[in-house]
């Protein structure tokens, strides 16, 4: 596991140590972010919390139900690599794993690393480069096709900790791969993680980011692709825990014939706030981009969905839809969907639809007319809510576990 | 099988039943009558368990117990059947996946042992040539974008599967053609047994010509005004409902 070697001491001089400065640089000067805001109006930033944590005490993760046999594996604990747990023996050539720290060995990733999403788009985005210390490369050289996924578990075990994992990842030309970020933790943590992914000519990236941190965990997550021609992204979000959770991704569309599926899905409990803004930025002509994002909403919970569609001048022949819908299951959960169009094309097809609605008290009836209890009916019927957004993902025994575990989630929040 | 005694339902404020009587012994199909908004689907919903309406006076006993005890599930583990006038469109819930959760609810309230996939498969193979159902619509979500004679004989193939002991029509015959309502009779007609009961209710007389009732009762304003045997029908088909007095149980002569 030579390539794993970790590397707390940036390079002076180096590239990172050059993002880290900007970092802290544009950190200093931007500040926090406040309501005032447009895109942080809804954001209950005064839960955040203590952004300077230490960074904690090893953990011992527990990792039962969260393998995936097949993947090769990447197992960061506490904001540390953890190589034991790890696996990435059986990498094919032409596919590089390792840690972000080791970047300097890769003159062409340490190149591009911040260009996506540099220090000066906003103060968390320099605070993540000023501090990220875990996290992972990846790089498929040109007609890699990868089997089996690749599997980042991030895992965390103490109460208090503020960690920046950080991934940088290079699909270059008509490189294939399917790729499962996984959080997890089990305390009030805060977590900043930033990506940044590059997909060349003709590559295809499968992207499933499932957050399920604690109930108290705070998340605030950043994500950004960038697509060159006829590629494909097929990104999937899936938000399942947190008090707080935020994701910004960021979509390029760079050149002709890209096509970029987004997805998400957001289950708010408690008094939890989740939140996803998107934005799709379509540069070249003949590029598709389908956002489809769902949330369902119990108890006071409150869910807010933004999706802005850019069309540049000159991207004729653009096919953009959106399509974001919300479930109440109580009185007191709301939802907030922004649909967003700024166009300067005029050859362009763009859609989008967006309703906030309860279960339908119909379809219920028929369910329970037929012999279905009135739990299991609810449970039927969120179930069919979110499998749109589930449909998406390929690995077929994770779907299944995610749908089991959902249905099971979904008899217990059938309270009012 | 089933006795309904002076029941009463509201909706809001508005009483809508007020005060039908009506048994239907083991076995008997009886069907129901009456112009449009005389109450005939409010009965249908009332006796399935929906919640909307309240019952204000009178009983309903099902197989000796007391339907307005039990919850809309429990009717239909219970043998309790209600084809739907508007069945509802269900996105994302496959109609095979739904029609094995309902059988086998069903069958785990009756002590009986849950249906594997491949046995349900079988059984559902069967079921679906009685109302003559294409099997891909065993593959698509619960009624989504099926046409309306779809969507009717999706009905009686749940019926079919489900075997219920008390089934309820609610307008099955509505929007469909003659060959549809030909196909969906003979469902129904293929179900009926010594221990099944229907009640059928509808506007119009013709689809009493392929399911022969045994009774014939006429709901208006919310009262059965009139009952008897499938002549009645006839008669209705030929003079309207216009012609009906409102007396509760009396025969009232129809003319002019």
């Amino acid at each position: 596991m030579n390539a794993l070697t970790q590397n707390a001491e940036a390079f002076p001089g180096s590239a990172l140590e050059m993002l880290r400065l900007h970092g802290e640089e544009s950190f200093q000067s931007l500040g926090l972010p406040s309501k005032k805001q447009e895109s942080w109006r809804f954001t209950p930033l005064n839960r955040l919390g203590d952004l300077d944590a230490p960074l904690p005490q090893t953990g011992s993760p527990r990792l039962e139900g969260l393998l995936i046999p097949e993947a090769h594996r990447l197992v960061f604990s506490n904001g540390r690599l953890n190589e034991r747990l790890s696996n990435i023996e059986a990498l094919p050539s032409g596919c590089r794993i390792s840690s972000i720290l080791e970047i300097a060995q890769d003159p062409e990733a340490e190149e591009i690393i911040g260009d996506l999403l540099p220090p000066q788009t906003g103060a968390f985005q320099a605070l993540n480069s000023a501090r990220f210390d875990h996290g992972a490369l990846i790089v498929l050289e040109a007609g890699t096709r990868l089997e089996g996924p690749i599997h980042l578990i991030h895992h965390c075990d103490t109460e208090e900790a503020a960690l920046y994992p950080r991934n940088l990842i290079m699909l270059k030309a008509r490189a294939e791969a399917t790729i499962i970020e996984h959080f997890v933790s089990t305390g009030p943590m805060i977590r900043m993680p930033l990506a940044e992914l590059h997909l060349g000519a003709g590559a295809d990236l499968h992207f499933l980011r499932l957050q399920d941190e604690a109930d108290k965990a705070r998340h605030l997550g950043f994500v950004a692709i960038a697509l060159e021609r006829d590629s494909k992204a097929e990104f999937l979000s899936l938000a399942l825990g947190a008090d707080l959770f935020r994701l910004e991704l960021e979509t390029t569309l760079r050149s002709r014939g890209a096509e970029a599926s987004l997805s998400g899905l957001h289950l708010g409990r408690g008094a939890a706030h989740g939140e996803h803004l998107v934005r799709v930025e379509h540069q070249a002509p003949d590029c598709s981009s389908h956002q489809l994002f769902r949330s369902i909403l119990s108890d006071s919970s409150r869910g807010v969905f933004t999706g802005r569609i850019v069309v540049a001048p000159g991207a004729q022949g653009t096919d953009a839809n959106q399509s974001s819908k919300s479930l109440l299951l109580s009185d007191r959960a709301v939802a907030f969907n922004n649909p967003q169009l700024e166009i300067d094309a005029d050859d362009v097809r763009c859609t989008h639809g967006s309703t906030v609605g309860e279960l339908d008290e119909e379809a219920l009836f028929y369910l329970r007319a037929r012999g279905i209890g009135k739990e299991e009916a609810r449970a039927l019927l969120m179930l069919a809510f979110a499998g749109e957004v589930l449909q998406s993902i390929g690995v077929e025994d994770l779907k299944t576990r995610l749908e089991e575990r959902l249905i099971r989630r979904f008899h217990g929040a059938t309270a009012r | 099988m089933l006795e309904i005694r002076n029941l009463h339902a509201s909706i809001g404020d508005t009483e809508i039943l007020k005060g039908i009587n009506l048994s239907i012994g083991d076995g008997e199909i009886h069907a129901v009558m009456g112009p449009n908004g005389s109450g005939k689907s409010t009965l249908a919903s009332v006796l399935a368990g929906k919640e909307d309406y309240r019952v204000t006076e009178g009983e309903i006993l099902y197989q000796g117990n007391n339907l307005l005890d039990l919850d809309a599930e429990t009717r239909a583990r219970e043998g309790l059947f209600l084809a739907f006038q508007y069945p509802v469109e269900i996105p994302g819930v496959g109609n095979s996946y739904f029609l094995k959760a309902a059988l086998n609810a069903i069958r785990k309230h009756r002590g009986e042992t849950e249906l594997d996939a491949f046995d349900f498969l079988q059984l559902v193979k069967e079921k679906m040539k009685l109302v003559q159902m294409d099997e891909s619509l065993l593959k698509r979500a619960v009624n989504e974008g099926f046409s309306g004679g779809e969507k009717k004989r999706n009905e009686i193939f749940h019926m079919a599967v489900l075997e219920p002991r008390m089934a309820i029509l609610d307008e099955t015959d509505s929007g469909l053609d003659i060959d549809a309502l030909r196909i969906v009779s003979d469902g129904v007609n293929a179900l009926r047994s010594p221990e099944r009961s229907f009640l059928v209710i509808t506007h119009y007389q013709r689809l009493l010509d392929h399911i022969v009732p045994d009774f014939v009762h006429v709901l208006k304003d919310g009262r059965i005004v009139r009952s008897g045997g499938r002549e009645l029908a006839l008669e209705l088909e030929a003079e309207g409902y216009e012609d009906l007095h409102d007396r509760d149980g009396l025969r009232v002569a129809a003319g002019a």
